[in-house]
């Protein structure tokens, strides 16, 4: 039991578009998921610095902060934190392909949850192993 | 002149900024639908003992959900592309995926005069520079004036492929045709003023158009 709770995955959902963050998280959380979810970015600095989250599911675009400049805010203080952005625009992807960011992914809105989670659990391994990589 | 040439450009621009901008918040609406059906299967998962009945009950409408927000996105990111392309002009484009989103954008159209789109793609063709949307937009005409003519059940082909050094984008009607009644959307002639101003090498002789491209 111990095990499974150090095992928790924990993921901030960062998105303005509040009972599409809300839904996900409590789907997340009925999943086994320390999910939470916060609605703009200044809210979402305030909880990583409090508690780093394995990973952060980052709508792309929201007002006053958008989500690639948090995610350059997020990465120049909490870098270990895998950001999972969040578009509805499939441009964007084809362009974000075209860069190569360190422990970045992305997904087209509207999400299938099997593939969050997937990507989920897939960013949690590459992080698990760059550590185990970084310690030995 | 200048100003108007330098108004309409950015007219253009702007119009692609709307439909990017609606087809953006259409998506968004169809994330909460879509979590919002998932989290209610998910109770009725998590309590399967309690109601498996409902469960039974719910499955069809909530897999017609599914299925209806899935067709609805694809409509809403291709929306979401037309409108991105609208803001730019001349660029390096993939001509499969171009006419791809034309066929998806004009498919109601063809539907409600019951026509098929079929799409005939070389797959590994290279990329082109032109201005994806005013090949949309010449590509659209030359379909208007094949739609137009053909009764329905009738089927209109665009193919690409590549020989040698030169890219063609192909338009074929198959099918019955009847007398043109119905009024155009465009004038007589729009496609090859279009092929003429912008310099598309474009062949337009009844059945069969195409838009060469030398590589």
């Amino acid at each position: 039991m111990k095990e499974a709770i150090q095992e928790r995955i924990s993921v901030l959902i960062v998105d303005d578009e509040i009972e599409f963050a809300s839904t996900l998280a409590e789907r997340l959380q009925m999943r086994g998921y320390d999910a939470t979810a916060v609605y703009c970015a200044a809210d979402a600095f305030e909880s990583i610095k409090k508690s780093s989250p394995d990973v952060m599911l980052l709508d792309l675009i929201m007002p006053e902060t958008n989500g690639m400049e948090a995610l350059i805010k997020v990465k120049s203080f909490a870098p270990e934190v895998f950001v999972v952005l969040l578009t509805g625009n499939p441009n964007i992807v084809k362009e974000l392909e075209g860069i190569s960011l360190d422990n970045v992914s992305f997904i087209i809105k509207p999400v299938d949850i099997s593939k969050v989670t997937a990507i989920i659990d897939g960013a949690k391994r590459e992080m698990t192993n760059q550590r185990k990589w970084v310690e030995s | 002149m200048e100003n108007e040439t330098l108004i309409r450009s950015n007219q253009r621009k702007f119009i692609g900024k709307i439909l990017a901008l609606y087809a953006h918040d259409l998506n968004n609406q169809l994330g909460t639908i879509k979590e919002a059906s998932g989290l209610m299967e998910d109770i009725m998962e998590f309590n399967k003992s309690k109601n498996n009945r409902l469960r039974e009950e719910l499955a069809k409408p909530l897999q017609s959900i599914y299925s209806r927000v899935g067709e609805a996105a694809f409509l809403t990111n291709t929306l979401s592309t037309f409108g991105h392309e609208m803001k730019g002009e001349t660029s390096s484009l993939n001509i499969n995926e171009t006419v791809g989103v034309l066929l998806a954008l004009v498919r109601r159209m063809a539907a409600q005069r019951r026509i098929e789109l079929v799409a005939d793609f070389q797959t590994d063709i290279p990329a082109v520079t032109a201005d994806p949307v005013m090949l949309q937009f010449l590509l659209f005409c030359l379909m208007e004036e094949q739609i137009i003519r053909l009764k329905p059940k009738g089927r209109l082909v665009f193919g690409t492929a590549r020989s040698g050094k030169v890219l063609s984008v192909m338009i074929h009607a198959e099918g019955e045709e009847e007398a043109m009644d119905e009024k155009r959307m465009f004038p007589e002639g729009m496609a090859q003023l279009i092929a003429k101003t912008y310099g598309y090498n474009l062949t337009a002789n009844g059945r069969n158009s195409s838009i060469i491209f030398n590589l």
